[in-house]
Order: C-alpha cells, then structure tokens, then sequence
C-alpha cells in the first residue's frame, strides 16, 4: 500500500494521540532506547510510561535497484531446514549480487507458530543458517552474513490455516 | 474528512490495555456450596472495592466452590456474628458461610478495617474470623488476602490469589506493531506495562523473590536478555550474543540464570552467574538443538527441551555433573517443561494426532494426562501452590491465556479484548 507522506505524518500524530491517550495518568521515564519504554514503578498509583509511539520503519533497500531484483523471501517446508531447487536459484542470484559488492545481509529466519515458542526460535535460526551455510559454501564470506531468528513471533500472515504456516516458514533476506 | 473520523473512530475503540476477564469453561462436578454475604461498607459513598465480590470471583474460578453471592439469593445477609442463623443457611443447602465488614479507621487518612468471620453451617461454629487493617489502595490486595486463607481452611492447599503474573501482548494498528510486557493480578485485574517495545519482547519469567523479571527483548533488531525490577523499572542487560539469547530462568536460589546462547554453535543451555556474568555451558550436545531450560525445585537439576533423538523431547541434566537423563517419551513432541512446585512431575507442550496441548506427566508412575483440550496451546506455567496451570492458546484467532487445574478437571479463560496475548509466566508466593 502506498501511503502518502502526510498521510504517514498524519497517522503517526493521530497513534501518538492514542497512545498518549492510554498512557494520560502515566509519567513517561527517559530511556537510552528510543523504541523501547520502561515504566518507572509497579507498587505505586503514580508509575509507569507507554513511551514512544513512533514505529515507522526505516526503508534501507529502495534505493538499490539491483538487491530490489532479488528474491528475498526463501520458504520451507514443515519442521524442515532443507532449501529447496527453486530456491537455490534464488539465492545463486543473492551469491551474484554478493560477489559483485561488498554489501551484507541480515538473514532473518522465521517458524510458524505452531509447537513451542522458544524451541521455535532454534528453528528459526536453523533456517537462517541454511540459508548462510548455502552462500557461503558458494564463496559469499560469512563476515558479511547474520542470521536473526525471530521465531514465531513475525509472522507474514495472521492466521491459522496452512496457507498461513506455509508463508510464515520463511528466512527473509534484507540488507543489514 | 470523513474517512479520518472513521479512523480516528476505529482507533479510539480499540481498548488500550491488553485487559483480562476470567470465564470459566469447566469446573468439578460436585463443587462445595459456600455464601458470601455482601460485606457491609460503614465508610461514605460506594466502597473503594467490592471486597467481598473478589473474595466470591477468586473462590467461584478454582470451580472447587459453588459460590452464593447474590442477596436476593439469600434469607437474610447478616454481617455480625448475632444475625447468623445456621437454620437459614442450612435451608439453602449452604457448607459454608463468609460474612464480614468494613469500616474506615477513624483519624486515619485511607485506612480501612475489615473483619470477617467464616461459619461452618453443619457443625454449627465459627472456623475462622480475623481483622484486618489496609489502606484504601491496598484494599484489592486484602481482598485476596481473605480469599487465600478462606481457601487454606477450607482446603488445606495454600491459596494463590496474591499472586501475580506477566504476559506479552502484541497489537498491529496503524501499521504499527507494539510489543507490550505486562504484570498483572494473577486474575488479569491491575494490568501494568512493564515494557513497550515496537519489536518483540519474549520468554519473560519472575526472579524467585517476585522482586524482578527477566526476559528477551529484540528492541536492537536482536535478542538480549534483560533482568528489570518490579519497583523502580530499572533494568540490566545480561547478554547480547550472537545468535540465540533466549529463555532465561533464575535458579531457586536468585544467584544464577539458565539461559540458552548458540554464540559457539548450535543451541545450548548455558548457566550464568548473575553477580559475575560467568558463563558454563552445561549437557552440551554438538549438533541438537538445546533449549527451554528451567531449573528444578532442587536446584541442582535443569530441565530442557532437546532433539537430540530426533525430534524435541524433554531432558535434565545435574548441573554440577553434567549428567543428561531422558525424562519424556511420550509422543514425538515434548517441549517447555515446567516442573511441578512439589517435585511430583512436570508439565509441557505436547503434541498429539497434529495438535499442541498442555499435558502433566507423573514422575513416580510416568504416566502422561493431557490437560487442555484447545490445539495450538503452549507456554504452561505453575502457580505457586501447584493448584492450576496457565497457558497461551488460540480463540477465534486471538491469542488468549487459559488456566487448567493440575488434574485437568478445571479449567477457565481469561479472554483479552483487543490485543492478541501469551505467554503467561505466573509469580511464586508474594506474601508471606
């Protein structure tokens, strides 16, 4: 969807608005983290602070024309780690584009939510390292490649259907 | 213009707390019949709480009790020892009768007596009657007092109505993903943020004085473990690894944290001193995938999740010897094991025909009982007193938190309005 820019201004004043609005019998507490927010005490009637509302992401590919040409989203089967033959072609393309700079990338690695959410964070990052260990083995050097797992806790799809887990069981490719 | 006011609209109807209300889904068959006659408020106005509907609600959701609360129920609704008449209450088919009042203490700003008395009808006596003294802000917190030790002499169990618990929320508006931490009543009432985060906040779990919380934060795009007190929100990050930083747990003692880290290859429980930040790496295999450690009531043991024989089972390993022993075997899925407070057994996620459910597996017959009856459920955690199990599950899309009693004969939802919620982590005793 494409938002204009006063638009995103306008929703982010009016999220500001309602988070405040939440948060009007809370004193806010300066954080070293701008994102995060810690209220001050639990005891008391005074405490708290839902802080910053701003979560607008900061876009870090548009302008690379070359890594927006890319696949960047490589899919796996249930419980599985295995990258599969039309994936191999996708990432021999992120080899080319590797090999051509000197760029790196985050590999995200994600499960879907069924079982364990902790025990789906290793198979998350199992996934993540698929992904790496596979560029790497085509000369892509490892320095330049980290693998994240968040787990079941992103997922691309917010539902319970297997169409759903079969999207979300993915490693996402972004430039770090 | 217009589509702003629908925004704006559908903004200000979406509930700002995560807030939890408990409806109750199973109880037992032949709960036991107590009244609770309204207790009486002497102060002016409408009194700060309405302690003795608490004192019913935490009594009627363990489904052990059948609780009469309404007066036009009742024969009468004494609230002085002179206006009991067991006859009344025998009428009724009432066990058990609670009654009490409050009164503000006179020359003292927001200071409230209660007195109560709880009858038991048959024999014909007073089996408990108490005063107790609290500020009008505390006046929730004495409510569960009573609750607690009405439930203590009625079923010789301690209560855990004092408890509290934690659990993550995340809510998508705008566009906009909040992670939120949470610290609550352990019936949902009282919800405070304890972190808000625009990435995920996961696995929190209580210090074992309740003074403080740990969990992981992804809020530097990557995981960390952080320890947070309750009373001041100061916080402390413990790691930041490569890798997995995941599942932190404080052992019974508060002097060490188990926690897994894949920063030297596949994941593996680790123990930190949490004085010192050393590090040990304990029941380290080379190529499985270790996870989930919780320590053991003993202190000696830890519990975890590995796939060390294929796929996810559970395992303890001695934390001074290093020794791993195999404790589940039941089905190809066994994950997140919580021991039982009295060291009696564990529960877990377990999978069976697909579905993920809560189950109890007994150390002395090693018998497996599935505990929950929902698919996608997960995150057990204890109370204190050992009495229920609550979980995170799946209800019309929505993440919400069930609780199970222990035998599986109870079970209640506390169904969140607005944003999705899980991962609940129940407090041990808070009181004394």
């Amino acid at each position: 969807m494409v938002v204009p820019k006063q638009m995103k201004y306008f929703l982010l004043v009016l999220f500001s608005v309602f988070m405040v609005a939440c948060s009007s019998n809370q004193t806010k507490k300066g954080n070293a983290e701008s994102d995060v927010s810690i209220p001050e005490a639990v005891s008391g009637a005074e405490t708290s602070g839902l802080g910053e509302a701003s979560g607008i992401e900061t876009g870090s590919s548009y302008s690379d024309m070359s890594f927006d040409s890319l696949t960047k989203t490589i899919y796996f089967g249930f419980d599985r780690s295995v990258i599969t033959s039309d994936s191999k072609m996708a990432l021999d393309k992120v080899v080319a584009f590797m090999k051509a700079g000197n760029k790196s990338l985050r590999l995200e690695g994600h499960t879907d939510e069924r079982g364990s959410r902790e025990y789906n964070m290793a198979l998350g990052e199992r996934r993540g390292n698929a992904v790496k260990d596979y560029l790497v083995a085509k000369g892509v050097p490892s320095s330049r490649l980290e693998v994240i797992s968040y787990g079941e806790e992103k997922p691309a799809v917010r539902a319970s259907n297997e169409s759903a887990y079969a999207k979300n069981r993915r490693v996402e490719i972004k430039l770090n | 213009m217009k589509w702003l006011l629908s925004v704006c609209f559908l903004i200000l109807s979406l509930n700002c707390f995560a807030k939890l209300t408990i409806e109750i889904t199973q109880g037992i068959d032949n709960p036991t019949p107590i009244a609770v006659s309204p207790f009486t408020w002497f102060g002016k106005g409408i009194p700060p709480e309405n302690v003795s509907d608490i004192v019913s609600s935490d009594l009627s959701r363990t489904g052990m009790f059948k609780v009469m609360d309404k007066p036009e129920d009742m024969i009468s609704t004494p609230d002085i020892p002179e206006e009991v008449y067991f006859r009344n209450w025998r009428t009724l088919k009432q066990d058990y009768l609670l009654i009490g009042r409050m009164e503000p203490i006179k020359g003292q700003m927001n200071r409230i007596e209660l007195k109560y008395s709880l009858y038991d009808i048959y024999r014909q006596k007073v089996i408990l009657r108490e005063s107790l003294i609290a500020s009008t802000a505390g006046l929730r917190d004495l409510a569960h007092l009573v609750s607690d030790k009405v439930f203590e002499k009625l079923t010789n169990m301690r209560g855990a109505f004092s408890t509290k618990i934690l659990y993550v929320s995340s809510s998508f508006d705008s566009g906009n993903e909040r992670f939120r931490l949470w610290v609550a009543d352990f019936d949902g009432a009282r919800p405070k943020v304890l972190v808000n985060s625009k990435e995920p906040i996961v696995s929190p779990s209580w210090s074992p004085d309740g003074k403080k919380v740990t969990y992981v934060s992804f809020e530097s795009r990557r995981p960390a473990i952080y320890i947070q007190s309750l009373a001041t929100g100061q916080r402390e990050k413990m790691t930041g690894f490569k890798g997995l930083n995941g599942s932190p747990s404080w052992s019974p003692d508060g002097k060490k944290m188990a926690m897994v880290l894949s920063k030297d290859g596949s994941p593996s429980i680790y123990v930190m001193d949490i004085a010192t930040k050393q590090l040990k790496m304990v029941g380290s295999h080379r190529f499985a995938i270790d996870t989930e450690p919780q320590w053991m009531p003993d202190g000696e043991h830890i519990l975890f999740t590995s796939n060390r024989g294929g796929g996810p089972q559970l395992y303890k390993v001695n934390v001074q010897s290093n020794k791993v022993s195999r404790v589940t075997y039941d089905g190809k899925y066994n994950a997140r094991g919580r021991p039982v407070p009295d060291g009696s057994g564990i529960v877990m996620v377990h999978q069976s025909r697909g579905n993920f459910y809560i189950a109890r597996q007994d150390f002395s017959t090693g018998r497996l009982t599935v505990l929950s009856d929902t698919k996608l459920d997960e995150s057990p955690s204890i109370a204190a007193n050992g009495s229920m199990v609550m979980y995170a599950t799946k209800r019309n899309n929505q993440g919400v938190l069930a609780a199970v009693s222990i035998d599986g004969r109870i079970r209640y939802i506390l169904p969140s309005k607005g944003e999705d919620v899980r991962e609940p982590a129940w407090s041990p005793f808070l009181t004394n």
